[in-house]
């Protein structure tokens, strides 16, 4: 409306990208753009690749090789390489965050590997490139594998000195490099990419530490030699400093029994065993991120904005060194709220 | 020039003037130097207008504008208004239309406002109500993006120093910088209309709840170290917001944004207006073409990044000036004169 005939931006002159991929650093970038194509009358996924000393010089090396200009605003998801992430993420999203026809509600995620095969991959898909992933990693975050992190979301971490950002990290592992998946989530420090991840079966535990709303956990496990299988409906914390060194962490869950192949669970007493099983099974569980995370140096769960709050005193640029430090107690008490249809 | 104003009318013109142009700009002069207090400095420079105000509503018969006076308020309103059109230019060409002339967007923000300015004064005085349809979606987009709130950004609040208060104080109460406004229209409305007590507390309530529910929402969702970077954060805000209906949440505010402008705008040349047509003038709607003119020419040369930079770090002093100090020496002034409006306008 208001844009009159000089910003008129018509999609027939715009070549709409959904995916981006963003590999090397600065001098030596390679970024990849995934768009869909009539091919012979049919839609086709073609990647453009194209090298430039830092990102917006790699789109702009891009745009000489497509007939449209290159638009970014329907972008879902951009795909990073470790090499990348591992110099320092901020620097390479800044373009991202400045210009205002780029989507910045597009997912982050880390892979493993070369950057253009996950590009080629997305051409053996019927859905756009871009909003694979994209889907892909939201069925994730609703199981609590992997937080929301978009481009905005994670600018707010990589910013903050009081947490540290996490990232899907995802893998080819099928010879025919046609369908990746999901790795866990990808560690950082002091916004750089530390190289290790966290399995998923470790990763939703963060998502249990960081008590995101609306997220449900699904664990399975062995209980005397038959599977028990349920989900973490809803979670309450408390977090406190019982002494300088020393950080409590107290964490109410609400389970859901989905399989438990044994009877009596009408016996109250048989109820409570098996909420004390799973209290030292979670317990055990979230000890061991605990414990990657601090060797990291990954303050993932935000424990400097708490204790920035808590003992303004205790913070300071030596954050991490303090967190990889710190004495952490995990307390976990499980209420079995359901049982499904049968006892 | 003479007006008869409800007290429904007036609240809205005020309201328009205090928020216009200031509501997408301030939060980020506030909180960058406010830091994690800036919240409750902001409160803090609320209650203290409030009192302000309480003072003007008992001492508004007592401002009187002498030729000087009414000479400084006009270059001060001429620069204010040339700013405020040049950063709202600044602004759409920033984020929705970068390669529209900047002549187009003077004549898209001033010929509407030339029209109203030359209609009735009612055409202005009653423009303003279209704000009210704007809070509701202002507020709906805003709270879309409550799963990302950190509640931890809003502490410790020890963390800010007394030169932090200082500037944010100074920031904050620049939020409410056409002060002087009030002492102007005020004497234009109807005398059976009740103003001082609850109706001026709930008035200066909104408005606070305004400007501190867009404060809190940037500062819930934004990190601290992220202010120096965005200097329009409800923008960036219902930018990073996803909803179903539309891909750019952002630009259906700045497109509400560009008519509040618009609004404000009309009913700021009404306070010139007013002021400057308290005597009758020959060649009135001439006069008026011509203020437009000089608002388009100063603001076609200060829409540029590096001139609005400038002066927004130093825009805590027109409310210092302008809306404070002034004010205060002129009540003071005519108050041991004995002068009230009253007389004058005998």
């Amino acid at each position: 409306m208001l844009a009159g005939c000089w910003d008129e931006r018509l999609y027939k002159d715009h070549t709409v990208v959904s995916l981006v991929g963003i590999e090397g650093t600065y001098g030596e970038m390679k970024s990849y753009f995934a768009y869909p194509e009539l091919q012979s009358g049919n839609s086709e996924i073609t990647i453009i690749e194209a090298n430039g000393i830092d990102v917006r010089d790699t789109r702009l090396n891009a745009d000489l090789k497509v007939e449209q200009a290159m638009d970014l605003s329907m972008m879902s998801t951009i795909l990073i390489s470790e090499t990348t992430a591992k110099d320092g993420l901020n620097k390479y999203l800044n373009v991202f965050y400045r210009d205002p026809t780029n989507s910045i509600t597009a997912f982050l995620v880390l892979v493993e590997g070369n950057v253009k095969d996950y590009m080629e991959a997305s051409k053996s898909w019927t859905t756009e490139a871009g909003e694979y992933f994209a889907r892909f990693i939201r069925s994730k975050e609703e199981v609590s594998i992997v937080p929301n992190r978009t481009i905005q979301t994670a600018a707010a971490i990589l910013y903050s000195d009081g947490m540290d950002l996490v990232l899907p990290y995802m893998v080819l592992k099928d010879k025919d490099k046609k369908r990746p998946e999901l790795g866990g989530v990808g560690l950082f420090s002091k916004g750089k990419y530390t190289g290790r991840v966290l399995k998923p079966e470790q990763s939703r535990f963060l998502g249990l530490l960081l008590q995101e709303r609306g997220r449900k956990i699904k664990y399975s496990t062995l209980y005397n030699e038959r599977p028990l299988s349920f989900t973490i409906l809803d979670v309450n914390r408390k977090w406190k400093f019982e002494s300088p060194n020393t950080m409590k962490m107290d964490y109410e869950l609400e389970v859901e029994l989905e399989e438990f192949s044994d009877v009596g669970l009408r016996d109250v007493n048989k109820i409570s065993e098996l909420e004390n099983f799973i209290n030292k099974k979670i317990t055990d569980e979230v000890n061991e991120v605990i414990e990657i995370l601090q060797d990291e140096k990954c303050d993932a769960l935000g424990l400097g904005n708490f204790l920035r709050v808590k003992n303004p005193q205790m913070f300071d640029d030596n954050w991490h060194e303090t967190f990889a430090n710190l004495e952490i107690q995990v307390d976990i008490k499980s209420e079995i709220l359901k049982t499904g249809l049968i006892h | 020039m003479n007006i008869q104003l409800t007290r429904i009318q007036f609240f809205i013109i005020i309201f328009t003037l205090f928020t216009g142009f200031v509501y997408i700009s301030i939060q980020t002069p506030i909180i960058s130097h406010g830091k994690r207090s800036a919240w409750l400095i902001f409160i803090a420079s609320s209650i203290f207008i409030y009192l302000l105000l309480v003072f003007y509503e008992k001492t508004y018969k007592y401002f009187i504008l002498g030729k000087v006076t009414t000479m400084i308020y006009h270059l001060y309103w001429l620069f204010h208004l040339s700013f405020a059109v040049a950063y709202s230019m600044y602004i759409v060409s920033t984020w929705i239309s970068p390669y529209t002339p900047k002549i187009a967007l003077l004549f898209l923000f001033l010929l509407p406002s030339l029209y109203a300015s030359l209609s009735r004064a009612e055409t202005a005085v009653n423009v303003g109500i279209v704000f009210g349809i704007f809070i509701f979606f202002f507020i709906f987009f805003v709270l879309n993006a409550y799963e990302d709130f950190e509640f931890r950004n809003l502490l410790p609040i020890g963390e800010s120093g007394w030169k932090d208060w200082m500037w944010g104080s100074l920031y904050s109460l620049n939020a409410y910088r056409n002060a002087e406004c009030y002492l102007i229209l005020r004497k234009f409305v109807m005398k059976d209309e009740k103003i001082s007590g609850m109706p001026l507390f709930i008035f200066i309530f909104s408005l606070f709840a305004m400007f501190l529910f867009s404060i809190l929402s940037v500062m819930l969702y934004f990190s601290m170290e992220e202010f120096n970077l965005i200097s329009e954060p409800i923008l960036y805000l219902l930018h990073a917001q996803e909803v179903t209906f539309v891909k750019r949440l952002d630009l259906i505010f700045v497109f509400i944004w560009v008519f509040i402008t618009i609004i404000t705008l009309i009913n700021y040349i009404l306070v010139v207006r007013l002021v400057h047509f308290q005597k009758v003038r020959k060649f009135a709607k001439s006069r008026i073409v011509i203020y437009h003119l000089f608002i388009f020419v100063i603001a076609y040369f200060i829409a540029k990044f590096e001139s609005i930079q400038m002066i927004r770090q130093y825009y805590w002093i027109p409310f210092l000036v302008f809306g404070l100090l002034l004010p205060i020496l002129i009540i003071s002034w005519n108050k041991i004169r004995g002068r009230t409006i009253f007389d004058s306008s005998k």
